[in-house]
């Protein structure tokens, strides 16, 4: 083999390298962490979610200021929800299931739902947030959306 | 010495067929309650109670027409129609063929049920309760929707051999409060061991497709078909560590103590059945589940 051929294989191996790191790259942007991403906005909802828990069971004291809080989490983290599902996102350790994208409208209308329930408990829990009752109702509603969309696009808990 | 043998084969057939063939009992209904809107009220809220909606509803269909499947290792069943059409529901169904179906399993003409409708739980209902959910149920709007005939493998087909299913998996019998319990933990009993039936996909079934009593609401890890369901005695496989606050919470949010919302069929009986009960009921039902033997999860 001959310099001219050396260089030319050096150069096509440097060229194998450079798109392995790159495709290597992309790969694990548009996966890993992506589900990390959405993983950790659904456990900030977690967090909200049991925050406000807590208070209805009367294992932390009323607090409006903090049933403000939570209702804020909820309210803006809703509407990150849908970006973070990209098509194909559901390799290990995603709970995302496949049918997520072959019914992608119907996915699609459950996360607008809890877009619209977050941002009317927000509501309540600006206007009137002494009203515990009024609060727990929107939250239910709100806990609905959630568990409607588990239902159906969530691998099962066993 | 063939007669003998012959003869012993015989008996043995014959009783095997009178076991089989033997008519259900009959019952009497002497005092039905007159229908008014409390009846009525009661009666849909036992209905609620009961998950009927759940299984008698199919998704997109009409409410209580029936035609849901619910998948088993045994086949598929679609769920009857239920609405008050004469034809196709159960609008011509006496008083006793209706509670005898709860408390005996059979249908208005005799014929026993698969267990995949749970009378196994239902038959601790006693008349008052049955007949106020059959007011209510004659009440909905009735559907005309021919039931569909379930989808089951050819040895589960005949259904005499439910005789003997029966023999080994079920009594009738109704229930009763035990006196050394609070009011609270016989209305919780009520609910969860015979209304609410938690225990059906709550437990491990056995190859006929018994509940294993040693496991009764220690989880289903498997699924029955259905989605795995987990164990709900005080356990620390199932909920040792949930306070009566976070089962009534969860009863009525689908919330779980660390804020996540389930999903699965579990989704369904929430938002259909117990998000629906008084917050007593709720909470009844909570107490009598922590004070449940803790069973460790089957393997």
């Amino acid at each position: 083999m001959d310099r001219r051929h050396r260089s030319g294989l050096l150069l096509v191996a440097a060229a194998g390298l450079c798109l392995t790191v790159t495709l290597g790259a992309v790969a694990h942007e548009g996966a890993t962490g992506v589900v990390k991403e959405r993983m950790d906005l659904m456990k900030a909802l977690g967090r909200a979610s049991r925050g406000l828990g807590d208070m209805f069971k009367g294992e932390a004291p009323y607090d409006e200021a903090m049933v403000l809080e939570h209702a804020t989490v909820l309210a803006e983290s809703s509407p990150k929800m849908l970006a973070l599902f990209p098509e194909g996102s559901n390799e290990h350790p995603s709970e995302t299931l496949a049918v997520t994208w072959e019914r992608w409208d119907e996915f699609t209308e459950a996360v607008r739902a809890s877009e619209t329930e977050s941002a009317a408990l927000l509501e309540v829990a600006r206007s009137n947030a002494a009203d515990q009752n009024a609060v727990r109702a929107q939250f239910a509603r709100t806990g609905r959306t959630c568990s409607n969309c588990h239902e159906v696009f969530r691998q099962p808990k066993d | 010495m063939t007669h003998p043998v012959i003869v012993t084969l015989l008996l043995i057939v014959s009783a095997a067929l009178f076991f089989l063939f033997w008519p259900p009992p009959q019952i009497t209904v002497r005092n039905s309650p007159p229908v008014n809107q409390q009846l009525l009220e009661q009666g849909e809220y036992l209905v609620r109670a009961g998950g009927c909606v759940s299984c008698h509803t199919a998704e997109d269909g009409d409410l209580l027409a029936g035609g849901r499947p619910l998948e088993s290792p045994f086949g598929t069943f679609y769920s009857p129609n239920i609405t008050p059409d004469p034809e196709t529901g159960i609008g011509n169904w006496t008083d006793a063929a209706f509670v005898r179906a709860f408390q005996h399993g059979v249908d208005y003409r005799g014929r026993h049920y698969y267990p995949a409708f749970p009378y196994t739980a239902y038959t601790g209902l006693d008349q008052q309760v049955l007949l106020a959910m059959k007011a209510y149920l004659s009440s909905v709007e009735p559907v005309r929707r021919p039931n569909r005939d379930h989808d089951l493998v050819w040895y589960a087909r005949f259904r005499p051999f439910l005789k003997l299913w029966k023999f080994l998996n079920f009594e009738s019998r109704r229930f009763r409060p035990d006196p050394v319990r609070s009011q609270d933990w016989n209305r919780g009993a009520l609910l969860v061991r015979h209304l609410g039936h938690c225990a059906e996909c709550h437990s491990p079934r056995d190859w006929l497709g018994g509940i294993d009593e040693a496991y009764r609401y220690a989880g289903n890890p498997a699924g029955f078909g259905g989605d795995p369901a987990p164990n709900i005695t005080p356990h620390d496989d199932g909920i040792a560590d949930w306070s009566v606050g976070d089962l009534e919470l969860f009863l009525e949010l689908g919330m779980t103590p660390a804020g996540d919302f389930t999903g699965g069929d579990m989704a369904m009986v929430i938002e259909d059945s117990t998000s629906r009960l008084r917050a007593e009921d709720r909470r009844a039902m909570a107490e009598y589940l922590l004070s449940l033997p803790a069973v460790p999860t089957p393997q």
